[in-house]
C-alpha cells in the first residue's frame, strides 16, 4: 500500500543505502523499527551511495515504503471538513521565537508556526522529511549535510534557503539572543556553510551523534531571517516561520490567534494529508488555573484543552462527547535524583534500599488514578534507546530494603528511625509543591516503614533550584523531556552539576562521563544505542535515583475535533486536525 | 487644599524610592537565581540541552545579574526616573507596554468590586444596625462573617459552578465585555463586604445614640432623613478609612481573581513574575501597585474634607 503521499517522497529520495543508513545515523528508530525499515530498504532496487563531504555517505530518511502506523487512510482524507475556528485552552507562553524560548508548552505551539529540517513520527520514532528532503553525514560525524525542499516560502515571503538555516543556527549562537533551549540542541556546533540555495551543510567542532534528533525538536525550525533581522528582541511577539499556520495576533494574558497558511504546500513526511490545513483559525486562549481551563472544555469554551485532571480522565473516557489523549513525552521521566556525593546517601547501599523500599506504583495509583505509568529507569519507554532490562531491577521489597540497611550499618534503635554511629538516619527531601508535594508525602511514609526518616521541604520551583546547586538535598526532583538520549549526559554528567546543576546526583563519576561521552559522539547507531542501555543499566546499578512517573501530556479535546495524532514530545500536529460540523 | 495636595503627590516619591528598594532587596533575599530559572520550565521539566557554565554566565551578564546588588538597584532606579522600566527576562518585552496594558484591567476589576462592596456593606451595615438584636441583625451578620473568612478562590470555583458550568448565563473566563467582569467582581465585592457591613453596623449604632439624632428626631424629621442624612453621613469617617484600606486587599484579591477567571490584570502578572523571578517586572508591578494604593490614601484623607466640614487641610 504505497500511498501519493509516499510515492512523491520516493521519488523524491532515490538514493538510499542500508550500509550508510545505519552508519551515517540517518534514521531514528526505536529497536522494533528496525527490522521493517531494513525490509524497506531492500525493496529499492538498485542501492546508491553518493559520496558527501569527506567522503561521507548519504542516508535518506526512511519514507520510503515503510508501513508506519501514522500511513493516511482514503476514508480519512475523504472525510475531512475544512473551515472553523479551534479554541484550545492553553497556557501562555513567555515568547514565541523557538531560538529563545525554554518552555515546553511554546515547543509544542512552535511546530504550528515553524517547520523542522526532520520531522519525527510519535510512534515509530523514525525520520520523515522536514524542510529537509536528504541529508548526509560525514565519516568523521562533524558535517552533516542538508538538501533543502525548493519552492518553500516564509510567511512574510522571504524564500527559505540555505540562507536561512545558516542565519537561524548562527543567531541561536549569538549570546546576546539569549537562547535557552535551543543552543544547547546545537551541541558543538561550529559554522553553517551555503553551498547553494538548497544545500547546507553544518559544521561541528567534535562527532556529535545527537544532532539529526535534535533537529526534529521544534526549537531549532529555521526562522525568516528578514524578519528575524527587522523585529530584533521582537521577533518572539511577531514570529515568522513557514509552518502551516501563520501568526495573526497576540493579546497578551488572553490570548494568540494562528490563521492557516494559504500557500502551505510543503507538508512534513508526517503529516496525513497535502495542501493547507483544514482549520481556519486557532485561537489560543490563555488559562492558568488548572481546573478553570478543564472546565472550558465541558462548558464549550473550549474544543481542546491542555490539562485534564487525572482524576476527570475516567468519566471523560465513559462519555462519548469527549475525547482523552494521553500522549507520553520521551526523554527523562519525573525522577527523585539521590545525591551521592554527600553521607549518607553516598553509600551506594543505603541508595539501593531506598529504591527497594518505595512502591511506586501504589504511589502512582493514589496520586494520578492509574492515568500515568510507573517509570522504571532513566529514560521513559518511549524514548529512542530505552533499556527494558532495568525494569526487573527494584521491585518494591520491604524486606529486602532492611536487610541492605543492615549490611550498611544502620539499625533500629529505641526510636523510630535507624541509627549508625549515634546518628539518625535522616534525609533532606527537597522537591516543589503540588502534586510532587503529594508525591513527596508518599515517598516519605513508604520510607518510614523501613526506619529511613525523612524532612520533606515544599519550596516553589525557583527556591528548589538554588536548594539543589548548594547540595542542600539527599533526595532532590528533575524532569527533562527530549528527543534523543543525550538527555543522559545533560542529567548525570559531571559537567552538569555546577552551572545548570541539571546533574543533582552532584557526584563526579569519570567512569559514567566517559560512557556518556562516547555514546553522544558514537556515529554507529546500532552502538550508540547499546551504548545508552548500558548507561541505563549502570545508572540504576548506582542507584543515582528514584524514577517516579513517565510525563504525560494530559490533552482533552471534543468529540468532533478529529485527525489528532501527535508531535515527537506528545504536542498535537494541528495541520491534519479537523473540526466536524 | 492644592498646596496640600502638591505636597502629599511629592511625598509619594520618597515612598516609592522605599517601596522599590525594600522589593528589590527582598527579591535578591529570596532563594532564586533569575537565570536559573529561565532554564527550567516552570512546568516542572529542565529546558535546555547541555548548557555549558559559560552559556549560564552569558545569560547572567545580558541579563546585568553578575553586578553587585547595589549597582543593578541604581541602574534600575537611574533607568526608571527616565522613563525606562527595563525589559522583563521572561519575555524581553518592554516592562511599561506590559503594565501599561493590563493596568485598565485591574483598575476596573477593583473599582467595580469595591462599588458592589460598598453597596453591600452598607446595605446589610445600615439594616443590622436599625434591626439591631432581631434575627435579621444575626442574619446580616452571620453572611458578613461568612464573607469574611470566604477564601475568594474558592467563592469563584462556587460561582464559576452555578453560573457558568450550571446555568450556562455567565463565561467563566474572558477579559473583553461586561459580561466577563460579572463574576469576577462579585466574587471580589462580596468577600469585601463583610468587614464594611460590620463596620458600618457599629458605627451606624453608635451615631444614632448621639444626641443630635435625638435632636433630629424630635424635630419631627422621617426615620429615613435622619438616617442618611444625618446619622449615616456622620458614620461615614470610619468606613471611609476602611474602604481606603480595602482598595488594598482588593488589589491582592486580584491575584487571585484574575487567575482563577484567566482574566487579564496586574495581579496575575505580578504573580507569575514573582514565580518565575523576573525582577524587571515584579518591580513595575509592586511600583504600579504602591502608586495606586498611595493615590487611594491621599483621596481618602481628601474626603475626610468633603464628608465633615470640621476637617480642612491647609
Amino acid at each position: 500500500m504505497v500511498s501519493g503521499e509516499r510515492l512523491r517522497a520516493r521519488l523524491e529520495h532515490s538514493h538510499v543505502s542500508r550500509r550508510t543508513l545505519l552508519k551515517a545515523g540517518g534514521v531514528a528508530l526505536a529497536l522494533g523499527a528496525v527490522s521493517p525499515l531494513l525490509a524497506a530498504c531492500g525493496d529499492e532496487d538498485d542501492p546508491v551511495s553518493t559520496p558527501g563531504p569527506g567522503g561521507a555517505t548519504t542516508a535518506t530518511p526512511d519514507t520510503g515504503s515503510t508501513p508506519a502506523p501514522s500511513a493516511p487512510t482514503a476514508a480519512g482524507e475523504d472525510e475531512a471538513q475544512s473551515g472553523g475556528t479551534l479554541t484550545l485552552g492553553y497556557t501562555e507562553p513567555p515568547t514565541m521565537d523557538p531560538r529563545v524560548s525554554g518552555a515546553t508548552i511554546a515547543w509544542r505551539l512552535f511546530y504550528n508556526l515553524f517547520d523542522p529540517l526532520i520531522a519525527m513520527d510519535f510512534d515509530t520514532r523514525e525520520y520523515h522529511p522536514g524542510l529537509a528532503s536528504s541529508w548526509e553525514v560525514s565519516e568523521d560525524g562533524m558535517i552533516y549535510a542538508f538538501s533543502l525542499r525548493d519552492g518553500v516560502m516564509f510567511h512574510d515571503g522571504t524564500p527559505f534557503t540555505a540562507e536561512a538555516v545558516q542565519y537561524t543556527f548562527d543567531s541561536i549562537m549569538d549570546p546576546a539572543l539569549l537562547s535557552l533551549a535551543a543552543i544547547g540542541y546545537l551541541g558543538p556546533y561550529d559554522r553553517s556553510e551555503v553551498i547553494d540555495d538548497t544545500t547546507v551543510e553544518v559544521h561541528f567542532s567534535e562527532p556529535y551523534s545527537p544532532f539529526l534528533n535534535n533537529l526534529t525538536h521544534s526549537v531549532l525550525s529555521p526562522v525568516s531571517p528578514t524578519a528575524a533581522e527587522a523585529a530584533g528582541a521582537d521577533f518572539g511577539q511577531a514570529p515568522v516561520g513557514t509552518g502551516p499556520f501563520k501568526f495573526k495576533e497576540w493579546q497578551p494574558q488572553i490570548s494568540m490567534t494562528f490563521e492557516r497558511n494559504p500557500d502551505y504546500a510543503w507538508p512534513l513526511g508526517v503529516y496525513r494529508h497535502e495542501g493547507p490545513a483544514y482549520i481556519d483559525e486557532i485561537v489560543v486562549a490563555f488559562i492558568p488555573e488548572e481546573t478553570t481551563r478543564f472546565g472550558t472544555l465541558e462548558s464549550g469554551e473550549s474544543l481542546v484543552v491542555d490539562g485534564v485532571q487525572p482524576q476527570e480522565v475516567e468519566r471523560l473516557q465513559a462519555d462519548e462527547n469527549y475525547q482523552i489523549l494521553l500522549p507520553a513525552v520521551p526523554g527523562s521521566p519525573q525522577i527523585l535524583p539521590l545525591n551521592a556525593d554527600v553521607e549518607p546517601t553516598s553509600d551506594l547501599l543505603l541508595r539501593q534500599a531506598i529504591l527497594y523500599a518505595v512502591d511506586m506504583d501504589t504511589i502512582i495509583d493514589t496520586l494520578w488514578y492509574g492515568t500515568r505509568k510507573a517509570a522504571q529507569g532513566p529514560l521513559s519507554s518511549p524514548s529512542w534507546g530505552y533499556n527494558p532490562a532495568v525494569e526487573e531491577m527494584y521491585p518494591y521489597d520491604q524486606a529486602k530494603a532492611e536487610e541492605l540497611l543492615e549490611e550498611a550499618g544502620w539499625v533500629m534503635g529505641s526510636g523510630d528511625v535507624r541509627q549508625k554511629d549515634g546518628n539518625d538516619l535522616m534525609l533532606e527531601y527537597i522537591t516543589t509543591t503540588g502534586i510532587q508535594g503529594q508525591a513527596g508525602e508518599l515517598v516519605q511514609a513508604y520510607l518510614a516503614r523501613v526506619g529511613i526518616g525523612v524532612n520533606l521541604h515544599q519550596l516553589e520551583y525557583a527556591a528548589t533550584a538554588a536548594a539543589y546547586l548548594a547540595s542542600e538535598h539527599h533526595i532532590a526532583r528533575i524532569y527533562f523531556s527530549h528527543v534523543d538520549p543525550v538527555v543522559l549526559s545533560t542529567l548525570y554528567h559531571s559537567r552538569n552539576i555546577p552551572g545548570t546543576n541539571f546533574n543533582r546526583t552532584m557526584k563526579v563519576d569519570p567512569a559514567l562521563d566517559e560512557m556518556l561521552d562516547n555514546a553522544a559522539s558514537e556515529l554507529d547507531q546500532d552502538a550508540r544505542i547499546q551504548q545508552y542501555m548500558d548507561i541505563q543499566q549502570y545508572i540504576m546499578d548506582q542507584a543515582l535515583m528514584i524514577p517516579l512517573w513517565e510525563e504525560t501530556v494530559f490533552w482533552g479535546a471534543h468529540a468532533s475535533v478529529k485527525g489528532i495524532h501527535f508531535q515527537p514530545l506528545g504536542g498535537i500536529w494541528f495541520y491534519d486536525t479537523w473540526i466536524e460540523e | 487644599m492644592l498646596q496640600y495636595v502638591r505636597t502629599r503627590l511629592l511625598l509619594t516619591i520618597p515612598v516609592l524610592l522605599g517601596v522599590s528598594f525594600i522589593a528589590f532587596s527582598i527579591l535578591h533575599l529570596i532563594p532564586g537565581d533569575p537565570a536559573t530559572v529561565l532554564l527550567g520550565d516552570m512546568g516542572g521539566g529542565a529546558a535546555s540541552g547541555d548548557m555549558s557554565e559559560e552559556a549560564l554566565e552569558n545569560i547572567r551578564r545580558e541579563l546585568g545579574l553578575d553586578k553587585p546588588f547595589l549597582v543593578q538597584y541604581v541602574i534600575y532606579v537611574g533607568g526608571v526616573a527616565q522613563g525606562d522600566f527595563g525589559r522583563s527576562f521572561q519575555t524581553n518585552r518592554e516592562v511599561r507596554g506590559s503594565v501599561l496594558e493590563v493596568l485598565p484591567y485591574t483598575l476596573l476589576l477593583t473599582v467595580v468590586g469595591l462599588g458592589i462592596a460598598i453597596i453591600i456593606g452598607f446595605a446589610l451595615g445600615i439594616i443590622a444596625a436599625l434591626k439591631r438584636n432581631t434575627w435579621i441583625d444575626s442574619l446580616t451578620m452571620t453572611f458578613s462573617l461568612i464573607g469574611l473568612s470566604m477564601p475568594s478562590f474558592w467563592l469563584a470555583f462556587i460561582l464559576i459552578g452555578i453560573f457558568s458550568y450550571r446555568l450556562g448565563w455567565l463565561p467563566s473566563i474572558g477579559s473583553a465585555g461586561i459580561k466577563t467582569l460579572i463574576l469576577p467582581s462579585v466574587t471580589l465585592g462580596l468577600v469585601a463586604s463583610g468587614i464594611i457591613a460590620r463596620l458600618v453596623r457599629s458605627t451606624m449604632l453608635e451615631v444614632m445614640r448621639q444626641e443630635y439624632v435625638t435632636t433630629a428626631r424630635s424635630k419631627g424629621l422621617g426615620e429615613r432623613a435622619v438616617v442618611i442624612r444625618h446619622a449615616l453621613r456622620n458614620a461615614l469617617i470610619p468606613v471611609v478609612t476602611i474602604v481606603g484600606l480595602q482598595f488594598g486587599t482588593l488589589l491582592s484579591g486580584a491575584v487571585i481573581i484574575e487567575t482563577v477567571f484567566a482574566r487579564r490584570g496586574l495581579g496575575r502578572l505580578a504573580v507569575e513574575a514573582v514565580l518565575r523571578r523576573d525582577y524587571p517586572l515584579v518591580q513595575g508591578t509592586i511600583l504600579v501597585a504602591a502608586l495606586g494604593y498611595v493615590l487611594v490614601n491621599l483621596l481618602v484623607d481628601l474626603a475626610y474634607a468633603w464628608i465633615d466640614p470640621r476637617i480642612k487641610y491647609e
